[in-house]
């Protein structure tokens, strides 16, 4: 399936094989513990399950000064 | 995943608790921690205080002020633009967009009106952090006493102030952790308007969720100075024990503040301050940290 992740650095879309949030996490070598995870607008947690056209948005934790 | 507390779908999971949480049980633990945190060391009076809130436009400050108008305290926004270029001025729309939409007076003060220089024009970038600290401290003191506050309030966060306490111990500098606490400072003088910090025990992973799930609009722009910091390295070494030992960061605070009464007891200022000759604010000798800095800056 094909996930949209999108943050302050960066914008993609990924072909994804496995089902989790989790999982898409560790595939982009990103560590959920820097990251406050939405889909679709809506805060959810790692075990999240994905489907395909879904929509990531990773919000740092660590920001400002 | 579900919320331990309701069985509706949970949105944190912080690992101190041991528990998951929705969107309401984490918002309530959230709202009664700063409650407790504002009580517990009486830092602010609803009815007496007005309170000059540091505001920059990112997550802490803005979930502050959110919170603050929530509560129904006697508030005044004020935000210090040091002219840091692509990253101040990103910030002001925020604040701006928010101040409006909670009706909040708002108050913009900026280094180059004020002493006509910026941030960015400091040639040596190594020490900006502390720099910035003085110029911003200095100026928000002023400020919130010409606008009649009685306190200062920032957003710093746990991280924030876990990260100080370890900084401060590993480079030795006792008397000025001894500053430090809920209530900043220990100073009696006429000119210092207490700072109070009503977030220190929030992490900051929380107020990012605390802001996403009231529809709280702030930039995480990182300051371009901030790969400078000493904090990066401190950050780094207490998340890793964070992540091994979950609790260590709520650990440290509480014995920091354990530690406090003895720490202010041994460093008490052993005479009063004294006036900057040159702008008439609290100094330990001639002139002030603020003006040594825009003497050698401005």
């Amino acid at each position: 399936m094909r996930i949209a992740v999108e943050s302050r650095d960066f914008k993609k879309s990924v072909q994804f094989k496995g089902k989790t949030v989790g999982q898409l996490m560790r595939g982009l070598k990103l560590s959920p513990e820097n990251f406050v995870i939405s889909k679709s607008g809506g805060v959810v947690l790692e075990d999240e399950i994905l489907s395909d056209g879904d929509k990531i948005r990773l919000f740092p934790v660590i920001s400002g000064g | 995943m579900k919320c331990s507390r309701c069985g509706k779908k949970a949105v944190a999971e912080p690992r101190y608790l041991d528990e998951s949480l929705c969107s309401k049980h984490f918002s309530e633990l959230f709202e009664r921690r700063v409650k407790r945190t504002i009580s517990g060391s009486g830092m602010l009076d609803r009815k007496r205080d007005k309170i000059a809130v540091g505001v920059s436009g990112g997550k802490d400050s803005l979930v502050l002020l959110y919170l603050f108008k929530k509560f129904h305290y006697n508030i005044v926004a004020v935000t210090i633009d040091e002219g840091i270029k692509g990253y101040r001025d990103n910030s002001l729309s925020y604040i701006r967009k928010f101040c409006a939409r909670y009706k909040i007076p708002w108050k913009l003060y900026s280094l180059k009106k004020e002493y006509g220089f910026t941030l960015d024009s400091i040639p040596d970038k190594r020490l900006m952090c502390s720099h910035c600290g003085v110029l911003r401290r200095g100026l928000l003191n002023k400020k919130a006493r010409e606008l009649k506050c009685t306190k200062v309030a920032t957003g710093h966060n746990l991280d924030d102030e876990t990260q100080m306490v370890l900084m401060n111990l590993f480079r030795g500098e006792l008397e000025r952790l001894a500053r430090c606490g809920p209530v900043t400072g220990r100073i009696e003088d006429e000119l210092f308007v207490p700072r109070v910090k009503p977030l220190r025990e929030c992490p900051e992973r929380e107020d990012v969720l605390y802001a996403l799930l009231h529809k709280i609009k702030y930039t995480d722009v990182e300051c371009p100075y901030a790969k400078y910091a000493y904090r990066n390295v401190i950050r780094g070494v207490l998340n890793r024990m964070e992540e091994r030992y979950p609790g260590t960061k709520f650990a440290v605070l509480k014995n920091f503040d354990k530690m406090l009464p003895f720490l202010r007891e041994y460093y008490a200022p052993k005479e009063q301050s004294r006036r900057c000759r040159k702008c008439g604010e609290m100094t330990k000798g001639e002139i002030c940290k603020f003006c040594e800095t825009i003497e050698n800056f401005g």
